[in-house]
């Protein structure tokens, strides 16, 4: 009996192997593999036969990688090492034909006759990768899906809002085409001004669409490194369409306001959302007044839409994010749930102060600042 | 323009916007009129009450009091009857140029 028990566990220990899902590696001190499990095999694409005897290290990609693989599996080997008790992290394995693959590693101890081995897992982050990368591509075609719709809401406001300049070129050119005292200076004066004009005005109408153009344009998520300021101006400007005069609005900045790394078009996003939201609830007010500031502490910037208006209905507060939720007649009820989406994927979030009583409402939109992770690099627009 | 000799009559406008302030400016002074251009309706109205001009242009939305609302304050001013009225929507003219 007693012969036999290693035996038993041999067996049942080399079925597990081969049946885990998962990559085992069982290497010495000096990370020789020991095991090599089919999981492996298909990892890697090297046989079992292929890789016993072998360094683990060159089945890791990255110089990186190498180095503290050698030095953790080689010589010192420190036991207290969180990494090296259980705790996955991620790694780049390399596959025979060079294909760098997303790994999990976590890696255990044991203590042997023999002498220490340790037992790494690598689990295939691909599958894992493919479906976050499958959700933010959905969830950034959500996201436009709703800012054309707030396009196709303002709909009449930007009308307007184009017809203005194009009616003001219209009289330019008008004026300049009338036939009378041609060759009088003041008026080769005024038709100089007033070429230059037209020429603002086209501009205006240029810029315009610009905005809108770029506001919705088919694009995949993107992050940059970025001023937030001529962002937030920008999508104010879109969002005022149709309550520019109407509408007092404020705009005060952080003076030390920091380079941001966000997508920068859901972020004027969620500014459109918040500024349109206040100008509906300020609409018809007296003194109709929307504040925008940003402002930075140690951690955090934080974007704030403050408004005069009537506070968010009792009703309202609780499901306020959800999708559809809605007390306007025209609107979709996606504008904050998606704003705080965005804000959440930004590794911030999006909280309000209801106001009501008196008191308008406040949102704040928050970013959590750039840690400088060590080798991160910055991405330039 | 200096010389004013032949001034077909006087114009009060008020729109909001400048640019469309102007060119209506320019279009009627060049069309011989003498326009006079307001941002708002409170300050039209503050002028408008005191003189009456031959033709009164008004964008229907304006900070401060609307078109309608001036049409039915110069009513009871009986300004009205004087002069010519035109209101312009909330859209602005069509663009084909030839709405004046
Ligand atoms: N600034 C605000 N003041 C008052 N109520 C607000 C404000 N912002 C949002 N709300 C309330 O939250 C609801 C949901 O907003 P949102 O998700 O943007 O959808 P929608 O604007 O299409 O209704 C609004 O219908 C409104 O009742
Ligand atoms: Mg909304």
């Amino acid at each position: 009996m007693r012969e036999m028990a290693p035996s038993v566990m041999e067996a049942r220990l080399a079925s597990v192997l081969d049946t885990e899902s998962d990559g085992i590696i069982v290497i010495d001190e000096q990370a020789h593999i020991l095991v090599f499990n089919k999981a492996c095999e298909r990892l890697f694409g090297f046989s079992a036969e292929e890789m016993i005897g072998r360094n683990m290290a060159m089945l890791f990609a990255g110089e990186e990688d190498v180095r503290t693989h050698n030095s953790r599996f080689g010589c010192a080997i420190n036991a207290d090492d969180r990494r090296i008790n259980g705790v996955g992290r991620e790694v780049k394995a390399r596959h025979r034909d060079g294909t760098i693959i997303p790994v999990e590693l976590a890696i255990g101890v044991a203590l042997t006759l023999g002498g220490r081995q340790f037992i790494a897992v690598l689990r295939d982050l691909r599958p894992r990768k493919e479906s976050e990368h499958r959700l933010s591509e959905l969830q950034a075609e959500l996201a436009r899906i709703s800012r054309i719709s707030a396009i196709a809401e303002m709909g009449s406001a930007i009308a307007h809002e184009l017809n203005q300049p194009l009616t003001a070129l219209m009289l330019y050119l008008q004026s300049m085409k009338r036939p009378d005292d041609p060759s009088s200076k003041a008026k080769a004066l005024t038709l100089h001004a007033m070429i230059e004009k037209a020429h603002t005005e086209a501009e205006r109408a240029c810029s315009i669409i610009r905005r809108i153009r770029k506001f919705v344009e088919k694009r995949g998520p993107e992050h940059k490194l970025v001023d937030l300021r001529p962002l937030i101006d920008d999508a104010i400007e879109l969002a005022m369409a149709g309550h520019r005069h109407l509408t007092r609005l404020i705009r005060t900045d952080d003076p030390e306001l920091p380079l941001m790394s966000v997508d920068p078009v859901q972020f004027q996003q969620v500014v459109v959302n918040l500024v349109r939201n206040a100008l509906e609830a300020v609409s018809g007010s007296e003194d109709a007044k929307i504040h925008v500031s940003t402002r930075r502490d140690s951690e955090l910037l934080e974007l704030s839409v403050e408004d005069n208006g009537p506070g968010i209905p009792l009703e309202a507060i609780d499901d306020l994010f959800d999708a559809f939720s809605t007390f306007k007649g025209s609107g979709l009820g996606l504008g904050l749930a998606i704003s705080r989406t965005i804000a959440q994927n930004h590794g911030g979030d999006l909280k309000f102060n209801p106001g009501s009583g008196g008191r308008g409402t406040n949102f704040m939109l928050t970013l959590p600042l750039q840690r400088k992770l060590a080798g991160e690099k910055s991405m330039q627009p | 323009m200096s010389e004013r000799q032949r001034v077909k009559g006087e114009i009060f406008l008020a729109d909001d916007d400048p640019a469309l302030r102007d060119a209506l400016s320019v279009t009627f002074m060049l069309e011989g009129f003498h326009a006079r251009s307001f941002a708002d309706g409170a300050s039209f109205l503050a002028v408008a009450r005191e003189s009456i001009p031959d033709a009164i242009l008004l964008d229907v939305k304006m900070p401060g009091p609307s078109g309608i609302d001036i049409l039915h304050e110069l009513h009871a001013h009986r300004v009205v009857r004087r002069a010519c009225f035109l209101i312009l929507n909330r859209y602005g003219m069509d663009c084909r140029g030839d709405g004046i």
